[in-house]
């Protein structure tokens, strides 16, 4: 079969992903998910390595987000979902929100200013969800109720569940190369070093800003009805997505007009 | 202005009988008689190098011409008038020395003095 | 290019070790009493006073910063050394959670406007129509904003009057401007103990710190304290040293009786209430239409100001009125004269005119401006042509002369 990805990508992809989850478990020692911030600012400042493990957990993690984004792109335009069948094109497709999922819990449990703003949002959508809001709620968020606890726990179980998902049926493991790795996990340092993430802090300011990938529903969510702008307007790209394998070509349009629109509501939310 | 300097009251003839407190400056007050005063400055009347061309510590003069601008607009030195007012009390200061004499404690503007001659 | 490549990666595995072993760990994470996340305290041993204590308030509700981060190159982003500058106390002392009305009111305040000095001068010099009125640009605030704003008499007021105001940056001049402005601790701030390495903020303002600023013009800050600024020249000469006491600023002043509410221990804010000192969100062109203690709300009045205020001394004690001073004293309150100070005669009669015997006088007060030197802007802190100097023909500290402002007789004092 001939590689319609390329490799590099793809191993990075798959480097990244390993790399944050095992980074994941070094810093999950010290952190309590009852006081989020307080644990998150002890892994930086008082746990031996814990900034630099720290460092590298968000840079993985985003460059694995990142990767995913250029994989899905080569996978379209290689007509790669012609080859799939329709069940597995879903379930390949629903590992798209899931990280996503996975990347804004994250954010939530630092539970900085960034991190409560982000959650407060995200649970107050999904209880907009019609019949099963309440439940995906006390899955996910629940941050009203129970802190950073539910977005801690389905931050662990839903990176580790992609893992061992993807593992299994869409790439192996041993094949990822050592040096593969290597170059990611320096890639990251790299950036850790010369960009240490910050933890939010904010207390005073008029309008906090979520993180950087959920900029655009924040401000589609200053025009529309939280509906429209928060449920709709994100679940779209998805299902553009999931429609790739029976009409690629009004989905890929649809798919870049959508991505227009995210990019110039993200960019006025970012210049706010 | 309160140049918050608050103690005991000031003597009656500080006010009464003092050209600098009326705004005629330092010098010297003589009373000719039948209400009229003069004034002598003991200052220069004219200041070459300030470029004035009257005493530096007056702000009027007993015609009641005004020397000075004031910082604020319903201010101003007192008015011949108002001076021989005060300084017609200064006259009596010689022998009624203050509000302890009963005639100053009870006087009134109609009043008129037995021993002095106006 | 592979060999390059694990070079690479060694080296940056050496940086990472090397800046894991400088880093400077904390034992704990920080916080306040509340929870808040304070990392500051990990470095920082100052103590302020038990109002502002660290463990309660930390250090970056006032000073900002970065409390989340130990490292301090990027805890120290954004920190300021004086909350209390104007320029930033909206998100200092007056945050939503401390004392949020404060800014506002205090950047319409006389002593953060100047409003009354720049629209005086301007007018007198015939900058201006000659008409005291409210106008935007007779503000401090402004003319740091516009530097191109020129003009004789806002460069000598930005030359000679420019540091007396609450936007004057504290500790940017030398000498003894050093220690004037500050915004809200010009006034609010007192040393503190040296093992505490944090001065104190207090609401009983010494009396120092407003005679910082109130001690040229009328003196008023001298003379209440019992000082007169002479022309003695520090004479006589004891020990072969002057024989008088020095301001900071040089000038050599001798002792006077003082006020008598001075000798009674209080200080400038017993009297003058803070809707006078800052500002009650009003803009006033004068000091007068601010001021509204008086005389008789405590001699022989209700205890009310001239505002219908109530001043906060005042405290009923046995049926009778009596004073109650920031350090807890109280004072009896005497009632004005039946006879000297009631009597038909002296209706008009200002308390001051009567009861103020000396008053330093300044006659024949004149600036001279010389073109060919340069003298500090002290709004922008630059030298710019043209250096003012101020002079007078004599000083007396002497009787007052007195006046009429509308119906009532008051002193008028040259300078």
């Amino acid at each position: 079969m001939k590689s319609r990805v390329s490799p590099w990508a793809s191993w990075g992809l798959c480097a990244s992903f390993l790399l944050a989850v095992i980074t994941g478990i070094i810093i999950n020692y010290p952190y309590r998910a009852e006081i989020p911030l307080i644990s998150t600012v002890g892994i930086e400042g008082t746990v031996p390595f814990g900034a630099l493990f720290r460092y590298l957990h968000y840079y993985s993690g985003q460059l694995a987000f990142l990767l995913l984004i250029w994989h899905t792109t080569e996978a379209l335009l290689g007509q790669s979902y012609r080859y799939r069948r329709p069940f597995f094109w879903t379930t390949l497709i629903s590992t798209y929100p899931l990280t996503l999922l996975v990347l804004f819990t994250g954010y939530i449990i630092r539970g900085d200013e960034t991190g409560l703003l982000a959650g407060r949002i995200a649970e107050n959508l999904a209880l907009k969800l019609p019949l099963i809001g309440e439940l995906i709620n006390r899955l996910l968020f629940a941050v009203m109720e129970e802190g950073a606890h539910r977005a801690y726990l389905a931050h662990v179980f839903l990176s580790w569940g992609l893992l061992v998902g993807l593992i299994s049926w869409h790439f192996r493991l041993r094949r990822l190369e050592l040096q593969d790795l290597a170059l990611w996990a320096s890639v990251a340092l790299l950036l850790a070093l010369l960009f240490p993430p910050s933890l939010e802090f904010a207390p005073l300011a008029t309008h906090a800003k979520g993180p950087w990938f959920f900029l655009g529903i924040q401000e589609a969510l200053r025009y529309f009805s939280p509906y429209l702008a928060g449920l709709l307007f994100p679940a779209l790209p998805l299902l553009l997505l999931w429609l790739c394998k029976w009409w690629p070509k009004r989905a890929a349009l649809g798919l870049l007009l959508w991505h227009v629109v995210y990019l110039s509501f993200t960019l006025v939310g970012a210049l706010r | 202005m309160d140049p918050h300097a608050t103690g005991k009251a000031r003597s009656c003839l500080s006010c009464h009988a003092s050209p600098k407190t009326l705004g005629l400056g330092y010098g010297t007050l003589s009373y000719l008689g039948k209400g009229r005063w003069a004034f002598q400055s003991s200052e220069r009347s004219q200041s070459d190098l300030l470029g004035l061309d009257f005493p530096l510590s007056a702000l009027t003069n007993l015609k009641g011409e005004i020397f000075v601008n004031l910082s604020r607009e319903d201010l101003r030195p007192f008015n011949p008038e108002e001076m021989k007012r005060i300084l017609r009390v200064g006259l009596c200061l010689k022998c009624h020395q203050d509000f302890s004499d009963p005639v100053m404690m009870n006087w009134r503007p109609e009043m008129r003095c037995p021993v002095f001659k106006e | 290019m592979k060999n390059w490549v694990i070079l690479g990666g060694v080296l940056l595995l050496f940086v990472v070790l090397v800046k894991e072993w400088r880093r400077q760990r904390a034992p704990q994470v920080f916080t306040t009493t509340s929870g808040q996340v304070e990392m500051c305290l990990f470095c920082h041993q100052e103590k302020p006073e038990k109002v502002h204590a660290r463990e309660v308030v930390g250090c970056s509700p006032c000073h900002l910063g970065d409390p989340l981060r130990t490292d301090k190159a990027l805890a120290h982003r954004g920190i300021v050394k004086n909350p209390g500058d104007l320029r930033v106390a909206d998100r200092t002392c007056g945050n939503p959670a401390c004392h949020p009305e404060m800014p506002s009111q205090v950047k319409k305040s006389l002593m953060a406007t100047n409003r009354g000095i720049i629209n005086t001068l301007r007018r007198y010099w015939g900058e201006i129509p000659d008409q005291p009125s409210v106008r935007p640009e007779d503000d401090v605030a402004y003319l740091l904003k516009h530097p191109e704003l020129k003009s004789t008499a806002l460069d000598y007021y930005r030359k000679l009057c420019g540091s007396c105001h609450l936007w004057f940056e504290k500790g940017k001049f030398p000498d003894f401007l050093k220690e004037k402005g500050g915004g809200c601790v010009a006034c609010h701030l007192i040393p503190g103990p040296k093992e505490a390495k944090h001065p104190r903020l207090t609401r009983k303002i010494p009396t120092e710190n407003c005679v910082r600023c109130h001690n040229r013009s009328g003196r008023i800050g001298l003379t209440y304290q019992g000082l007169y600024e002479d022309e003695g020249y520090g004479t006589p000469y004891l020990d072969g040293d002057f024989g008088e006491e020095m301001l900071p600023d040089g000038r050599f002043v001798r002792p006077i009786p003082p006020d008598v509410h001075f000798k009674a221990g209080l200080v400038c804010v017993d009297c003058h209430l803070k809707e006078e000192t800052m500002g009650e969100g009003k803009t006033y062109v004068h000091f007068e239409e601010s001021v509204e203690i008086t005389c008789v709300a405590c001699h022989g009045g209700d205890g009310k100001t001239a505002k219908g205020r109530m001043v906060p001394g005042i405290k009923k004690e046995k049926g009778n009125l009596v004073f109650k001073d920031k350090e807890g004293r109280i004072h009896p309150l005497k009632a004005p004269d039946p006879v000297k100070c009631r009597h038909p005669v002296h209706r008009r009669l200002s308390c001051q005119a009567c009861h103020a015997k000396r008053v330093p006088q300044c006659f024949g007060c004149h600036v001279r401006m010389d073109p060919q030197q340069r003298q500090t802007d002290k709004l922008t802190g630059k030298e710019t042509p043209g250096a003012w100097e101020e002079f007078k023909s004599y000083q007396r500290l002497t009787t007052p002369t007195l006046g009429v402002k509308g119906k009532e007789i008051v002193i008028l004092v040259p300078g």
